[in-house]
C-alpha cells in the first residue's frame, strides 16, 4: 500500500474512534459534577494592586469557609489578562467591570451571576458637567465646545456619555471641536473648573442624591462650581461572571458560590470586608438584560470609531505637511545628485525647519497654563516631604530584588550573547551565511526595546518577576551579542594568524588567538550590561515586573508621595553606587 | 625525517585581479638544512609567497609539497594540522600579550596533543619540558613566567622563534624576523634559525631586506620582483649587479643617499 494510503487509513481509524467516544457520552443525563481542587476568583486591578490583593484574599477566605473548598484570589495586570484567564479556566469566577465584561462576551459565552451593589444600588450614573455660570443649557449647546473624557476605556467617563450623544443623533467624533483625555475623573473635573475645557464626562451619584465626581473632587478646591448638564440612565455596576460552559458543567458549585457571595454581603463582617473592594455593599442576582445598555454603548462606540477612523487623519494638515516634507527631501536628493549645493543647502534647512516647527506643535505647550503646572508640582513636592521612612524595609527589599532580577537576567543571557557574538564575528566564523544570520538576529532583537519585550512577556505570563527577567535576558542577548562581535572584529589579527600557523583547529584558534584578547572586553562589557540591566529592571517594574519600579508605581497610584520619596532616593543611590562600583571593576579588568 | 619543500607553479591572484605572486612555469625546491633568503623590493610578493606556501592564505593555482605531504590537497582539520608542520615567525611576533612566555610557546603543541587537550590547555609534562627547552635554546630560560607584553621586542621575537621550534616543524618560514630588532639581536635571531635548520635538517626560508644578512647567514638567495623570481642562486654568487637587478633603480637611489 502506498504511503498516502496508509496515512489515510490511520486518519480514518482516528475519526472513527473519536466518533465512537462522542457517542458513548451519556446525553441528557447530567454527568456527576467534577469538583475542582480550588476555586479561583479573578480581579481586575483598580488603583492599588497591593491593597486590592489583600482585600481580595480576605474575600477568598470568607468564601472558602462558606463553600468548604480552597479559594484563591488573583489580581491580573489588566482586564485582557483577566478575560484570557477566564477563557482558559484558570479563573473560575471573575469580577468584571463593564468593558472586560463586553470584551469577554465577544470572545465566548459568559454567564453573569451577580451585580455589585454600591451606595445601596446595583447601578451607577454618568454625567456631562459644565461650569455653573457657563452658557451651556442644553446638550445641543455643546456643539463645537471642548470636552475632557476620562480615558477611552472608561465606561462612565467615555463609553456611556458618547452613547448618550449618539442616541440624540450627534456624531460624538465630530460633535466637539476639541477632545482630550484627562486620565482620571478628578483631572477631568479640574480641567473644567480651570476653564481648560468646557465640559467633562465623569461618574455621578444617583439623581436623587445629586453630586458626583465634581462634588467629591472639587470639595476642597477653590474656584467655580460645576453643574451636571446631562445625566445617564442607571448603568449596572460590576458583574460577577463565569464562562458559560464552565457554569454548565459545574451547576451546583456555581449556585453555592453565588449564594455564598450574596450571604457575605448580608453579614456584618462580610460587609466590612466588601467595603474595601471598591466600596461594595453586597451583591444581588444579576439580570443579564440589565447589561444591555452597556453592550449597546460599547457596540455603538466601536462602530463610531470605525466610521471616524476609516481612511481619515485626525488632523487633515498632516497630509499637506508630510507631502511638503517629502517634496523637500526629493529636492534635497536631486540637489545632491546634480551637485547643486545651493538648492541642496536651502532644501536641507527648510526640511529641518518645517519638521521642527511641525514637531514643536505636537508638544502642545500649555502657554497660559504653564506656571500653574509648576504650582501643582509644588503640591506634589510638598506631599513628598517629610519622607515616610517607615517603608524603608519594604523599599530595601524591593531594591535588592531588582538587583537580583538584573543579575539573573544578565547572567542567563551571557552564554547566548557570546554564542551569537562569536557566530557573527568575521574573524571567528568563516561562513558568511551564518554571520549574516547571527547579525540579523542581534539587530532585530536589539531594536525591540526592553519595555516592549517586557510588555509582551507580562501579557503572556502575567505580572511577576519572571517576565522581567525574561525581558532583560532576551534584550541582553541581542545588544550584548552585537557589542561582542563588534569588539571581536577589532582584535589584533596577529595572534589569530599565529595560532592558525602553529596548527590549531578553528576552535583552538578561537580559544588561544581570540579569547585571551577578548576576555577583558568580555568581562567589562558584561559588567556594564549588568549595570544597564539594573536600570532596565527598575523601569520594567512599571510594566508589572516586580522590584522597585513596581513599588514606585504602586505608591504613585495610591498618591502616597511621602513613600515615593523613599523609593526615588533608593533608586538614585542604587544607580550611583552601581555606576561607581562597576566603573572601578572595569578599570581593574582592562 | 628530513623533508624537502617543493613549490610548483604557485600563483596568487587578489580579488582585484592583480597577481600577488606568479611562479607559473617555475618550480622551487628547498633542501633539508638549507637556509634561503628571499630578497626583493617592497610589494614584490615575499610575504605573499610564504603565506601561500604555508596556506595561511589560499594560493590560486599550483602545489606545495613538504616531504610526502601535499599541502595544497588538504582541507579542514587535516589542513590545520598540516600547517603546524611549518614553523612561522612573524615580523610583528604575534604573541598573545597577556600570556606568559611559556604559555605562548605551549600553544605550539596543540598539533601534538588531542583536540580537547589542545582546546583546554591540558598540556602533557613532555610538552611543558619541550617548551622550556625551546625557551632555553633562545636564551630566555629565566623569562618563562614573564608576560609577553612585559618583554622587550627582541625577547618577544625570540619567544616567537621558540614557539616555532616547539612545533617540531618540518620547515621554518620567517617573514622579516629582524625588521624591528637592532643589528646585534638580528644576528642572534638569524643565528638561532640557521643553527636549528642545520641541526634538525629542515629547510629554512626567511624574508629579509638586509643583503649583508642574506650573504652571511644563508646558503641560497632568491630574488623576487613584481611577484616573479628574478634571481636564484647560492648566496656567494649574489653580486652587487645581481642586487641591482633585483631591486631595480631603487637600490641605486638608496646607495646614492
Ligand atoms: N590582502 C591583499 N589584498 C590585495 N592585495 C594585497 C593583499 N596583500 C598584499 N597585497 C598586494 O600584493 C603585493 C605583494 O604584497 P607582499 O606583502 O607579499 O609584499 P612584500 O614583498 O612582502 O613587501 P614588504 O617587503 O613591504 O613586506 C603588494 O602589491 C600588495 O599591495
Ligand atoms: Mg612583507
Amino acid at each position: 500500500m502506498s504511503r498516502v494510503g496508509r496515512w489515510a487509513l490511520w486518519a480514518l481509524c482516528l475519526v472513527w474512534c473519536v466518533a465512537l467516544r462522542a457517542e458513548a457520552q451519556p446525553q441528557g443525563v447530567e454527568a456527576p459534577e467534577e469538583i475542582p481542587r480550588e476555586i479561583v476568583l479573578g480581579f481586575n486591578p483598580a488603583e492599588n494592586a497591593q491593597t486590592l490583593q489583600r482585600a481580595a484574599d480576605a474575600l477568598a477566605e470568607a468564601l472558602s469557609e462558606r463553600v468548604h473548598l480552597p479559594v484563591r484570589a488573583t489580581v491580573t495586570l489588566d482586564y485582557t489578562t483577566l478575560v484570557e484567564a477566564m477563557r482558559s479556566e484558570h479563573v473560575h469566577f471573575a469580577w468584571l467591570t463593564p468593558s472586560p465584561l463586553v470584551l469577554a462576551e465577544r470572545l465566548f459565552p459568559v454567564r453573569v451571576l451577580l451585580t455589585q451593589v454600591r451606595r445601596g444600588q446595583p447601578s451607577y450614573y454618568s454625567a456631562l458637567v459644565v461650569q455653573e455660570g457657563s452658557r451651556f443649557q442644553r446638550v445641543e449647546d455643546l456643539q463645537g465646545a471642548s470636552i475632557a473624557w476620562v480615558d477611552p476605556t472608561s465606561t462612565s467617563g467615555y463609553i456611556i456619555p458618547r452613547y448618550l450623544l449618539a442616541q440624540r443623533g450627534f456624531d460624538p467624533s465630530t460633535f466637539f471641536a476639541r477632545q482630550l483625555f484627562a486620565g482620571q475623573h478628578d483631572a477631568a473635573v479640574i480641567a473644567v473648573q480651570r476653564g481648560q475645557v468646557d465640559v467633562a464626562a465623569v461618574w455621578a451619584n444617583p439623581p436623587a442624591e445629586g453630586g458626583g465626581a465634581w462634588t467629591r473632587y472639587l470639595e476642597h478646591r477653590p474656584g467655580p462650581r460645576l453643574r451636571p448638564l446631562l445625566m445617564s440612565p442607571p448603568v449596572p455596576s460590576d458583574a460577577i461572571a463565569t464562562k458559560a460552559t464552565w457554569a454548565q458543567s459545574h451547576p451546583r458549585l456555581v449556585r453555592s458560590v453565588s449564594e455564598a457571595l450574596v450571604a457575605i454581603g448580608q453579614s456584618a463582617e462580610g460587609r466590612g470586608l466588601l467595603r474595601r473592594l471598591n466600596a461594595t455593599d453586597g451583591f444581588v442576582p444579576a439580570d443579564t438584560a440589565h447589561y444591555e445598555l452597556v453592550r449597546r454603548a460599547f457596540q455603538s462606540n466601536r462602530e463610531s470609531h470605525a466610521r471616524a477612523r476609516s481612511g481619515r487623519f485626525e488632523d487633515p494638515k498632516t497630509v499637506y505637511i508630510f507631502s511638503a516634507l517629502v517634496l523637500l527631501a526629493a529636492v534635497l536628493g536631486a540637489g545632491a545628485m546634480r551637485r547643486w549645493p545651493g538648492a541642496q543647502r536651502a532644501a536641507a534647512w527648510s526640511l529641518f525647519g518645517v519638521a521642527l516647527v511641525w514637531s514643536a506643535s505636537a508638544a502642545r505647550i500649555p502657554a497660559h497654563d504653564f506656571w500653574r503646572g509648576w504650582r501643582d508640582i509644588g503640591h506634589f513636592l510638598r506631599g513628598m516631604l517629610p519622607p515616610d521612612t517607615g517603608v524603608g524595609a519594604e523599599v530595601f527589599e524591593a531594591t535588592v530584588l531588582t538587583i537580583r532580577l538584573a543579575l539573573v537576567g544578565t547572567v542567563a543571557a551571557i552564554p547566548f550573547a557570546l554564542l551569537v557574538g562569536l557566530l557573527a564575528a568575521e574573524n571567528v566564523m568563516p561562513l558568511a551565511m551564518v554571520r549574516r544570520g547571527a547579525r540579523f538576529f542581534c539587530n532585530l532583537d536589539r531594536s525591540i526595546d526592553l519595555l516592549i519585550v517586557g510588555l509582551i512577556l507580562v501579557s503572556a505570563y502575567g505580572p511577576g518577576a519572571f517576565p522581567g527577567v525574561g525581558a532583560l535576558a532576551i534584550h541582553t542577548v541581542g545588544s550584548l551579542g552585537k557589542q561582542f562581535y563588534e569588539t571581536l572584529e577589532t582584535l589584533d589579527p596577529g595572534p589569530v594568524e599565529a595560532m592558525r600557523a602553529v596548527g590549531c583547529t578553528q576552535t583552538q584558534v578561537v580559544r588561544w588567538g581570540v579569547w585571551p584578547q577578548f576576555a577583558p572586553h568580555f568581562v567589562s562589557q558584561s559588567l556594564f550590561r549588568f549595570e544597564l540591566n539594573v536600570r532596565g529592571a527598575v523601569v520594567l517594574g512599571l510594566v508589572g515586573a516586580q522590584g522597585i519600579g513596581f513599588l514606585l508605581q504602586t505608591y504613585m497610584r495610591g498618591a502616597e508621595y511621602a513613600k515615593v520619596t523613599v523609593v526615588i532616593a533608593a533608586i538614585v543611590v542604587l544607580v550611583m553606587a552601581l555606576d561607581a562600583i562597576s566603573a572601578r571593576l572595569r578599570k581593574n579588568v582592562s | 625525517m628530513s623533508a624537502r619543500l617543493t613549490l610548483r607553479d604557485l600563483t596568487r591572484r587578489w580579488p582585484d585581479g592583480t597577481l600577488g605572486i606568479d611562479l607559473s612555469g617555475q618550480s622551487l625546491v628547498f633542501e633539508p638544512g638549507e637556509m634561503t633568503a628571499i630578497l626583493g623590493p617592497s610589494g614584490a610578493g615575499k610575504s605573499t609567497l610564504l603565506r601561500c606556501a604555508s596556506r595561511l592564505i589560499e594560493p590560486s593555482t599550483g602545489e606545495v609539497t613538504l616531504g610526502e605531504l601535499a599541502l595544497t590537497c588538504l582541507k579542514g582539520r587535516a589542513l590545520s594540522r598540516a600547517r603546524g608542520q611549518i614553523g612561522f615567525v612573524f615580523q610583528q611576533f604575534n604573541l598573545v600579550r597577556s600570556y606568559s612566555a611559556l604559555d605562548n610557546v605551549l600553544v605550539a603543541r596543540a598539533r601534538h596533543v588531542s583536540w580537547a587537550r589542545g582546546l583546554l590547555g591540558l598540556w602533557r609534562e613532555v610538552d611543558v619540558a619541550l617548551a622550556r627547552r625551546c625557551l632555553d635554546e633562545v636564551g630566555l630560560a629565566e623569562k618563562h613566567q614573564s608576560l609577553a607584553r612585559e618583554l622587550s621586542g627582541g625577547q618577544q621575537q625570540r619567544v616567537a622563534v621558540a614557539r616555532a621550534f616547539a612545533q617540531e616543524p618540518q620547515a621554518i618560514f620567517a617573514d622579516e624576523p629582524t625588521a624591528s630588532l637592532d643589528p646585534q639581536l638580528s644576528a642572534t635571531v638569524l643565528g638561532l634559525l640557521r643553527r636549528y635548520g642545520q641541526r634538525e635538517s629542515v629547510p629554512v626560508l626567511i624574508n629579509v631586506h638586509t643583503i649583508e644578512h642574506a650573504r652571511r647567514y644563508c646558503d641560497r638567495v632568491i630574488g623576487m620582483r613584481a611577484g616573479r623570481v628574478v634571481f636564484d642562486g647560492p648566496s656567494s654568487t649574489l653580486s652587487d649587479a645581481a642586487v641591482n637587478e633585483i631591486y631595480g633603480r631603487q637600490a641605486e637611489e638608496g646607495a646614492a643617499l
